[in-house]
């Protein structure tokens, strides 16, 4: 493909100030975090003494251990199903057949309109009288439900940018319906299913009015919550706040920059074969 | 549409594929979402016997310029949420599309992608910090010897609700990357080579290839960030609560505060019924975008 | 079909829904909250039974918490107490459905008292208030009085404070010297005339962290100044009729804007938080720091000997100074309770003078009489502000908590708009008006 010169030192210049937007409030988190603890920072600064050891403090502070368990259990339970489910849906809207397709569409949709916080309220009654209030299962299962009408709609679009021609290929071949999701759909949709994984763990590592108002227990509670351990009624600890945010998102960056090298070679590779 | 006869089975297989998403869905969404709109019709403290009201919730929402002002402001927040990073993750993604060195464009996707890692609360935290009057956008500010454009940019009724709009925008940002960026790897790369052929230049190829290629993904992110923006939340608790005043007041944070704090769980149902409907008016349209089956 | 008529379709079936629900169900609420309570006549008596007795509170106060439990498991040995404490920024959302819950703690903050009585919540501590002969000051308990359809001011105690929550105003008495000022101001003529001083010399008069609703503190102040302490404690305690929208409260509100149009509060006060606000003070950014008694140790810390604390004073030197104060912690038994002896032996403990020791020491003023003495020199000027206010008994509640709601829609967006100049003072008061009559019933 065909670009000039002055086309592409524009698009890396763009690129870059894009990355420097990207990047600047993680180095205002980095700066506050490593500043010495109980002080009250303001900018970004990085020429006195580095304090790398506030990250032990917050984790020891914010008692991190027993909030990463029940957070990794609740992962456990949430994203799986909500990638099998959201997959089926999805392939079900883009390439089968549902009466009233558009009905159920919209009602999906419903979902994503609402603001969450409104739900609660009803979501409380409702676990409350299903008798599993402060278990696990009722984070679980709510959250599934919750990532439900994003996911459905992210796996139908990207089935729908799947070849036609590939499945009905396969149809020809008298493959069934199940088959040719298994075998030909969803391969393809590696890519898809991969970046929907990570958002729905963002999701639902990130969640934390639902925790409160379900479960009464605060270890069961999930490692969005550890960071209102710094924040008081009257103050608020900015240097172990950061420290304590840097230490949440670590997981997940690591998770993220995993998946990442999976994701792009999935995405190669999908686009060869189409 | 197409009039095809479609076998029964077909139609009950499609129905088994839907039907756990749909279970899920339908028993902690959807219920709660009727059990809200019985609640707006009552007032209702969340926990004693409610007192029946009719629709005298919807009239305040309607009469209360604190109320239907939070919401006009969610409606000025789609150019920051929604309009700004499509256009920029577009003109970004293509970039990136060109980058032929893998470890490079890797590296630029984390980085983008960053901003969805980090809590919405943290985000939150870290903006309100930068935008501070000692801040980073201060600080850099009087560094390019520009110190005559800073602001104290939440404390500001002129400049908060946009300050609050350029968190979202920074927040949206890699999410439209990633999404339209999946949708360009999946467009026949045999399309531009045939275009190449024809003499197709850059901008041409742009426009007749990239973009209605695109159409689904586009048509995602619009659908998220616009209702993203209709019902943020965690963003303007966390930097402005609202104010100063309530200049940046939204519904999602009013609904919260109506719920939680003011213990007004009717009034509060009322005004997320109303927001649903206004972003279902909104975004319902644009579904015509994500499904090529309309065509 | 179209999308947009298959919204409009799929709309009116999810509204006729919720109507048909609506008509074929009762109304919400009031049917999760009574679990099966055997009922126990009122005892000093715990028995020697092993008891596990749950607690509920803020986490801002667990280790004030940890160490009460610690003092009252070693009276009462067959007693464990199990605590919970919420985040602080929730635990008032949550407060009132904790209590209410089936299995609500043994005892518990009561976050708000008039829907906790209304809803039969919480139960009446007058049997135990005889039985323990509970003697705490009259002006610390009205607060937490109701009568039996929730209006607070007057009737049975239904919650118990531990220790003293109490506005005041810090300074720093380094920069103050610099500036030739010796002694703390005593009146509002002399505090007006040392920000002057200070903004003259190029110092931040007052720092003042809006965008928490900081300013309302010394607005208090002034107001109890100018209309007296029962208008303000009646508007706070919901009597009918009354009003914020007055002379007194006026001219207060005209003061602040005075104040904030001379330059004499922080520049970026709309957008200071308070933490922010104390990391500046602490740094000896400022001469002024309008605040409360939870700053204390904080305070102490940053400024050392430099730090004072001074009640809010009259606006004449005649005129006896004033300040907010309720409880750090008001504890009260939810009716769901299963050991409600043992939860009345634990508030009785909090009162005595082992426990009162402990809340000086963790940096609350005690609210019973004594000679409280802490080694926070700061906290012992509070101490000593505190024992002078009580005498003249000039202390009100916060205006923040006259509704539930009043702090973070009332109090915070409305002092933003009077301090940027947006709003006059007469639109300023009928706002937090207009808040509080929309939230009293």
């Amino acid at each position: 493909m065909q670009q000039s010169r002055t086309t592409r030192y524009i698009g890396y210049g763009v690129l870059f100030l894009t990355i420097a937007f990207t990047i600047l409030p993680f180095l205002s988190m980095l700066s506050a975090a490593l500043q010495p603890q109980g002080s009250t920072p303001e900018g970004i600064d990085f020429s006195g003494q580095l304090h790398w050891e506030n990250f032990i403090a917050a984790w020891n502070v914010a008692n991190i251990t027993p909030l990463l368990r029940s957070s990794v259990i609740l992962v456990i339970g949430v994203v799986p199903a909500v990638i099998i489910f959201s997959a089926l849906a999805g392939y079900a809207f883009a390439s089968l057949r549902i009466p009233f397709a558009s009905v159920f569409y919209l009602l999906f949709l419903v979902g994503l309109t609402i603001p969450f916080e409104t739900l609660v309220t009803p979501l409380y009654y409702e676990i409350s009288a299903m008798g599993i209030l402060n278990t696990r299962l009722a984070l679980i299962l709510p959250m599934i439900g919750l990532n439900m009408p994003f996911a459905v709609m992210w796996m139908r679009s990207s089935f729908e940018q799947m070849p036609r021609d590939l499945i009905e290929a396969a149809e020809i071949d008298g493959a069934g319906h199940f088959r040719t999701f298994m075998h030909v759909e969803l391969p393809l949709a590696l890519p898809a299913l991969s970046s929907l994984g990570i958002l729905t763990f963002l999701a639902t590592w990130n969640q934390f009015l639902l925790a409160v108002v379900l479960i009464n227990d605060p270890d069961k509670r999930t490692m969005a919550g550890a960071l209102q351990a710094f924040v008081g009624q009257y103050q608020t600890d900015v240097v172990l706040l950061n420290a304590g945010a840097l230490l949440i998102m670590a997981p997940t960056l690591v998770l993220f920059i995993f998946l990442q090298r999976y994701f792009i070679r999935a995405m190669l590779a999908g686009s060869v074969k189409g | 549409m197409k009039q095809r006869r479609v076998r029964p089975r077909l139609l009950m297989v499609s129905l088994l594929f839907l039907l756990p998403a749909f279970l899920f869905y339908a028993v902690f969404v959807l219920w709660p979402i009727i059990q809200t709109m019985w609640y707006s019709l009552y007032d209702w403290n969340g926990i004693d016997v409610a007192t029946w009201v009719g629709l005298g919730n919807y009239v305040q929402i309607f009469t209360d310029s604190n109320l239907y002002g939070s919401i006009l402001h969610s409606f000025f927040l789609i150019i920051f949420f929604s309009i700004m990073p499509i256009i920029v993750g577009l003109i970004v993604a293509v970039l990136i599309k060109d980058i032929k060195l893998k470890s490079v464009s890797s590296f630029v996707q984390v980085c983008l992608f960053l901003p969805r890692v980090i809590p919405g609360a943290a985000a939150g935290v870290a903006w309100t910090w930068m935008l501070a009057d000692h801040g980073a956008i201060n600080q850099i500010l009087r560094s390019l010897g520009l110190g005559q454009f800073t602001h104290v940019w939440l404390g500001e009724q002129s400049v908060a609700l946009g300050a609050v709009g350029i968190i979202g925008f920074w927040l949206q940002l890699g999410f439209c990357i990633v999404l339209l960026l999946s949708g360009i790897g999946g467009i026949d790369a045999s399309l531009y080579e045939a275009a190449s052929l024809d003499g197709a230049g850059w901008w041409r190829q742009l426009f007749a290839i990239t973009l209605p290629g695109l159409r689904g993904q586009i048509g995602v992110c619009l659908t998220l960030t616009i209702v993203s923006a209709l019902a943020s939340f965690d963003i303007v608790y966390m930097s402005t609560q609202g104010g100063p005043g309530t200049s940046t007041m939204v519904p999602g944070v009013q609904v919260y505060r109506l719920a939680f704090t003011q213990q007004s769980v009717g009034l509060a149902s009322a005004l997320a019924v109303t927001l649903m409907v206004l972003v279902l008016l909104v975004v319902g349209p644009l579904q015509s975008l994500v499904n090529k089956k309309e065509d | 079909m179209t999308i947009s008529r298959i919204s409009k379709v799929a709309i009116s079936a999810l509204s006729a829904l919720a109507f048909i629900g609506s008509v074929a169900a009762c109304a919400p609420g009031g049917t999760a909250s009574s679990s099966n309570v055997k009922s126990e006549a009122a005892s000093k008596d715990l028995g020697s039974e092993k008891i596990t007795l749950t607690l509920w509170n803020g986490a801002g106060l667990k280790s004030f918490d940890e160490d009460l439990i610690k003092a009252f498991e070693a009276k009462y040995p067959n007693i464990t107490v199990k605590g919970t404490w919420d985040p602080d920024n929730v635990s008032a959302q949550n407060g009132p459905r904790v209590i209410s819950s089936a299995d609500s703690p043994d005892v518990a903050a009561i976050t708000d008292i008039t829907s906790a009585v209304r809803g039969k919540h919480v139960i009446s501590l007058e049997e135990y208030a005889k039985l323990y002969g509970w003697d705490i000051p009259e002006s610390q308990t009205v607060y937490y009085r109701a009568s039996s359809d929730g209006k607070v001011g007057a009737g049975d105690l239904y919650a118990v404070p531990d220790a003293v929550s109490m506005t005041g105003m810090y300074w720093n008495t380094k920069v103050a010297a610099q500036l030739g000022i010796t002694e703390a101001p005593k009146s509002v003529e002399e505090l007006e005339a040392d920000m002057k001083l200070a903004k003259d010399a190029g110092i931040t008069p007052m720092i003042m962290p809006a965008k928490e609703g900081g300013t309302s503190f010394i607005y208090q102040a002034l107001w109890t100044n100018n209309s007296g302490k029962d208008v303000i404690n009646n508007w706070i305690l919901q009597k009918s009729g009354s009003s914020i929208d007055e002379n007194g409260a006026v001219k207060a509100a005209e003061k602040i804007q005075e104040w904030a149009k001379a330059g004499y509060f922080s520049s970026d006060a709309v957008a200071l938080d308070g933490t922010t606000a104390l990391g500046r003070f602490n740094k000896g950014e400022g001469l002024f720091f309008p605040s409360g008694s939870w700053f204390s140790s904080s305070i102490n810390e940053g400024l050392g000997a430099d730090a004072g604390f001074f009640a809010y004073p009259g606006n004449t030197t005649d005129q006896a100074g004033s300040a907010a104060s309720n409880a750090v912690t008001p504890y009260g038994i939810p009716a769901n309770s299963k050991h409600k002896n043992a939860a009345a032996a634990f508030i009785d403990f909090t009162l005595s003078d082992e426990a009162q020791q402990l809340a000086v020491k963790h940096g609350y003023p005690a609210i019973m009489e004594g000679a409280w003495k802490s080694d926070n020199p700061v906290l012992n000027q509070i101490l000593e502000a505190e024992s002078g206010l009580v005498k003249a008994n000039n202390t009100t509640n916060y205006i923040n908590n006259a509704t539930a709601a009043m702090q973070a829609s009332g109090i915070i967006p409305n002092f933003q708009t009077l301090i940027d100049g947006s709003q006059a003072p007469a639109q300023f008061v009928q706002a937090i008006q207009k808040q509080w009559d929309s939230e009293v019933k």
